[in-house]
């Protein structure tokens, strides 16, 4: 009876974890660092996500960057897991467009795009002060905000 | 009492071989880490981001355009069908729909769209994304269509990500090639080829979208319905892959204090009465295949 209730409870326990992990960073990237404070006409882009990372390793999305369009995206994670290490290039051709690297590793980044494209952003955790065995959790929610808006028209 | 134990380790069994199965797949995906390869394949780790229906209908139509509701599928087809792969193919159909009807000033079927999107939701397993709370925002906004717009987006987004959570990636592909074939049926039979030219480039464009889904949904390739699904869309892979091209060299500069960056040139299809007939045929044709009762798989 008492190992009934050991393996009932080793179940019920194995199932929240794996649901609760998988949707623990839900939402992340509408909040804290993730925001923009002045919106300049910017709207909320749907292709904005968030997910968990394990720091130190490279992940990529890759998402359409619809031309005459005005971007900005904000990558924000927890507080001690930065800076965040990011690459934007073109999909088809895979040249590198901007790394944020020589911006000293800047969260956020704006563009104007003409023409229709497919960009791949490489993300990577550095969390350069954080000794791995300090680190309370090496897998860390990582949100990735866009907003976007037309180009605005110029002249009178 | 030995029943019941049996019943649970049985569960156990099962759930043990399905962690087996994604295991082995996650083995396959995850390469050796070395001292040289510190991170992962960038082909086997992108996560494929795709706008949702009105998003599509914001981009293509910029200018007012006079929408055509007769050109949804039928709320009267739902009941029809009766597999996972049509019911969530159709689910994705019905959302693109309802995305459409709800940029229509003078519609009031968004409601009954919404219904329908709830109970085939529900036979695919998906619960409590339509919930009342939703239908009663539905109700109070039927007037104020950037509500709408916006409810629509947070379906779509919300399904996506319940999807994705619970290791479903195959029925997202499925409900991602209905909504994606339902946008671009709904914008090509919306305007003709004499219409605006950046209309017509706009819906172009959404060539990308459809190599960025593509991709996504062959890594599920596995999946029988996901196959099919590949297989029927080939008329439309192969009208894009034949496209002509004007291309030149992409050139980033920075603008306004070096924090803006301005990024020109790449590829721009290149677009004739031709091709967009041919778009048109393609789509509409691989639509009335989707939307039609459908057939089990052998």
């Amino acid at each position: 009876m008492v190992c009934l209730k050991k393996i009932y409870f080793i179940f019920i326990i194995s199932i929240i974890s794996f649901s609760v992990q998988a949707q623990r960073c839900d939402g992340y990237h509408k909040t804290g660092d993730c925001k923009i404070y002045r919106s300049d006409g910017f709207e909320y882009y749907g292709q904005s996500r968030s997910a968990l990372l394990e720091i130190r390793k490279k992940a990529a999305f890759k998402a359409v960057f619809y031309g005459q369009r005005d971007y900005k995206v904000v990558l924000c994670t927890d507080y001690g897991y930065y800076p965040i290490h990011f690459v934007i290039s073109n999909a088809d051709t895979k040249e590198v467009l901007y790394d944020n690297k020589e911006d000293d590793y800047v969260e956020s980044v704006g563009f104007t795009i003409d023409k229709t494209q497919n960009l791949v952003f490489d993300v990577t955790i550095l969390a350069e002060d954080l000794k791995a065995e300090d680190a309370f959790d090496l897998r860390i929610c990582t949100g990735v905000n866009i907003y976007w808006r037309k180009v605005p028209k110029m002249g009178f | 009492m030995k029943m019941k134990l049996l019943f649970i380790l049985s569960f156990f069994a099962v759930f043990t071989l399905a962690q087996c199965k994604s295991d082995k797949k996650a083995e396959k995906e995850q390469p050796i880490e070395t001292e040289e390869n510190q991170g992962f394949d960038d082909e086997e780790q992108v996560v494929y981001m795709l706008p949702s229906p009105d998003e599509i209908f914001n981009e293509i139509f910029i200018e007012d355009i006079e929408l055509k509701p007769e050109f949804v599928n039928p709320a009267t087809n739902a009941t029809n069908y009766v597999d996972i792969k049509s019911r969530s193919v159709n689910l994705g159909i019905y959302i693109a729909d309802f995305a459409y009807l709800s940029a229509i000033d003078d519609s009031a079927d968004e409601l009954e769209y919404l219904r329908i999107i709830r109970d085939l939701m529900d036979k695919v397993n998906l619960y409590g994304i339509v919930d009342e709370e939703m239908l009663n925002r539905i109700n109070d906004n039927l007037m104020v269509k950037d509500s709408l717009d916006k409810i629509s987006q947070e379906l779509y987004y919300k399904m996506s990500r319940t999807l994705e959570n619970s290791d479903r990636n195959n029925i997202l592909v499925l409900i991602s090639t209905g909504a994606i074939v339902e946008a671009l049926y709904l914008a090509v039979n919306n305007i003709d080829f004499d219409h605006s030219g950046e209309v017509i480039q706009k819906i172009f464009d959404q060539k990308f979208v459809f190599d960025n889904y593509y991709e996504f949904a062959s890594n599920y390739s596995d999946d029988i319905y996901v196959k099919t699904v590949l297989s029927e869309l080939a008329a439309i892979r192969n009208m894009f892959d034949h496209l002509d091209y004007k291309e030149s060299d992409i050139k980033v500069k920075k603008e306004g204090g070096d924090d803006f960056l301005v990024i020109q040139g790449g590829k721009e299809i290149i677009v004739t009465e031709e091709a967009y007939l041919g778009f048109r045929e393609n789509i509409t044709n691989v639509r009335t295949l989707l939307v039609s009762i459908s057939k089990s798989i052998n």
